[in-house]
């Protein structure tokens, strides 16, 4: 029983550790990680003889919320966030956060993300530009101006714990009802951050785990054995 | 086992990267190309506990859930549009936009097509076409007679007749500029048309607000920068290789558990 669950949280760790180095080129991407704790359980037959069994069991997932590399891109809608914050773009109910700055304008002028989400803008409403301006400048406050006017500030939304976000796919995170905070970073325009997934650590995990996971199957083949040997030994 | 199916999505992906990066670098030396870039996305969480749920009789909350992710999905190939460098070929049909637009070209179905690469040439009939004889728009022809032509920084083109000393205007030269001009569709032979992602095209002279001007015998290169192609191609190897990692790990994992009778 104990190394059947450890294969099965190993298992689990396992996809953890696959969907990290599958998204290390995902513009914004933040790594997961498998929350294990140590669980005790008083065996069945505890009466006479009270015995303790420890075994591990996952209790969440935990996003590393630390800063990725920016890389400059040369694009003038792409923009990176340096420090805790997300762009706050138009989801189904109400917005939703990403750190993906692939941004690019719709024909009608709408900044939009590179799935087609209307951007937000710090009030909240889609940011639109004129169509026949020249190219966008973007500050480092998110303002942005064409040929010197301000057309409008994208929106940045800052969490008191970045973490307990959850991910809804396509770079997309959901506030879960936590109050958005004042930005205190910078908006970095022609460059977007990338993934930050170490591929050692998760390299170095991968090892780890398929060995524990290979201990594991040893200790559940041993249980089998010795369960064989006293069938044999009693039923003679 | 997911693992195996996200890495296999990883593999895919930087497969399409790998894609991606080696048409860049065929098209290093092609007049005005602009590299591509290909943008990832996480795929959809499963929830299988979602963070929040009650956890106890008590009334606890789950304060973290458990969300795993199922891989890594392209979800756009992006042009980057920044200005590629200028070269002196001394042709005077050779014409370089520099800043933003586009030459309009007449396709032989009628339609407009939109260009930056500016290798034009005269054909049998005096009409200025691109590389693959499609006339510019609007069309200009130049008199069989001109020993000179001048194509000024505005797009005026002046001949100079034989026999004359004053040149003589004979066109003007309109280009094109989109809202989003990375939403244009590219059709080959460095042509572009125009999509609803690009917003419809906005023509004036060369030099006017917010428009490039044009440079006659000049040509734009290949925005393309070698380096960080190959670099680039390092990364996208090297993340297809960690890909092929885990398969391999996930599969020895299964053959461990197969091997348990």
């Amino acid at each position: 029983m104990l190394g059947l669950q450890t294969q099965r949280v190993m298992q689990r760790r396992m996809d953890v550790a696959a969907n990290n180095l599958a998204n290390v080129s995902t513009t914004g991407f933040k790594a997961d990680g498998l929350l294990l704790e140590e669980a005790d359980r008083t065996a069945a037959h505890a009466e006479e003889d009270p015995r303790e069994i420890r075994f591990v069991r996952d209790v969440g997932i935990v996003h590393y919320m630390e800063q990725g590399p920016i890389a400059m891109t040369g694009n003038p809608l792409d923009v990176a966030l340096e420090g805790d914050g997300f762009f706050m773009v138009e989801g189904p109910n109400g917005p939703l956060f990403t750190r993906d700055g692939a941004f690019t304008l719709t024909g009608d002028g709408r900044l939009v993300t590179s799935d087609g989400r209307a951007v937000l803008s710090s009030g909240g409403a889609p940011i639109v530009l004129d169509p026949q301006g020249e190219s966008p400048s973007i500050g480092r406050d998110g303002a942005i101006r064409v040929a010197g006017v301000e057309a409008g500030r994208i929106g940045v939304a800052s969490f008191a714990a970045p973490g307990a976000l959850s991910k809804v796919g396509d770079n997309l995170w959901d506030a879960q009802g936590q109050a958005q905070g004042e930005f205190g970073g910078v908006v970095l325009q022609g460059a977007l951050e990338g993934s930050n997934v170490r591929p050692v650590v998760e390299l170095t995990r991968l090892i780890e785990i398929s060995r524990a996971y290979q201990s594991a199957a040893k200790i559940v083949s041993g249980a089998d054995e010795l369960r064989q040997r006293a069938i044999q030994q009693l039923g003679r | 086992m997911r693992a195996l199916s996200i890495a296999a999505s990883g593999m895919q992906a930087q497969q399409l990267n790998v894609d991606v990066i080696s048409h860049n670098i065929a098209n290093m030396n092609t007049t005005s190309y602009k590299r591509q870039r290909a943008e990832f996305q996480d795929m959809l969480y499963q929830n299988l506990e979602r963070p929040g749920s009650t956890s106890s009789a008590s009334g606890g909350v789950l304060p973290l859930g458990i969300q795993l992710g199922v891989g890594v999905r392209a979800d756009a190939v992006g042009r980057v549009t920044e200005q590629g460098g200028i070269a002196a070929t001394g042709n005077p049909y050779d014409i370089a936009i520099n800043g933003r637009g586009y030459f309009q070209i007449t396709m032989p179905s009628g339609q407009t097509g939109y260009t930056r690469a500016g290798n034009l040439a005269v054909n049998a009939d005096g009409q200025i076409v691109t590389a693959d004889g499609y006339p510019l728009e609007p069309a200009i022809t130049v008199p069989a007679e001109a020993t000179a032509i001048q194509i000024t920084r505005d797009g005026v083109v002046e001949v100079t007749l034989a026999g004359q000393t004053d040149p003589q205007q004979i066109g003007q030269l309109e280009i094109a500029s989109f809202i989003n001009p990375a939403g244009l569709e590219g059709i080959g032979d460095n042509l572009f048309l125009e999509t609803p992602a690009s917003g419809t095209a906005t023509t004036a002279t060369p030099g006017s607000p917010g428009l490039g001007t044009l440079m006659q015998g000049y040509l734009e290169l290949s925005n393309v920068n070698a380096v960080e192609e190959i670099s680039a191609l390092i990364v996208a190897q090297r993340a297809y290789e960690m890909n092929a990692r885990v398969i391999t790990a996930a599969d020895e994992m299964l053959q461990s558990t197969t091997q348990l009778r």
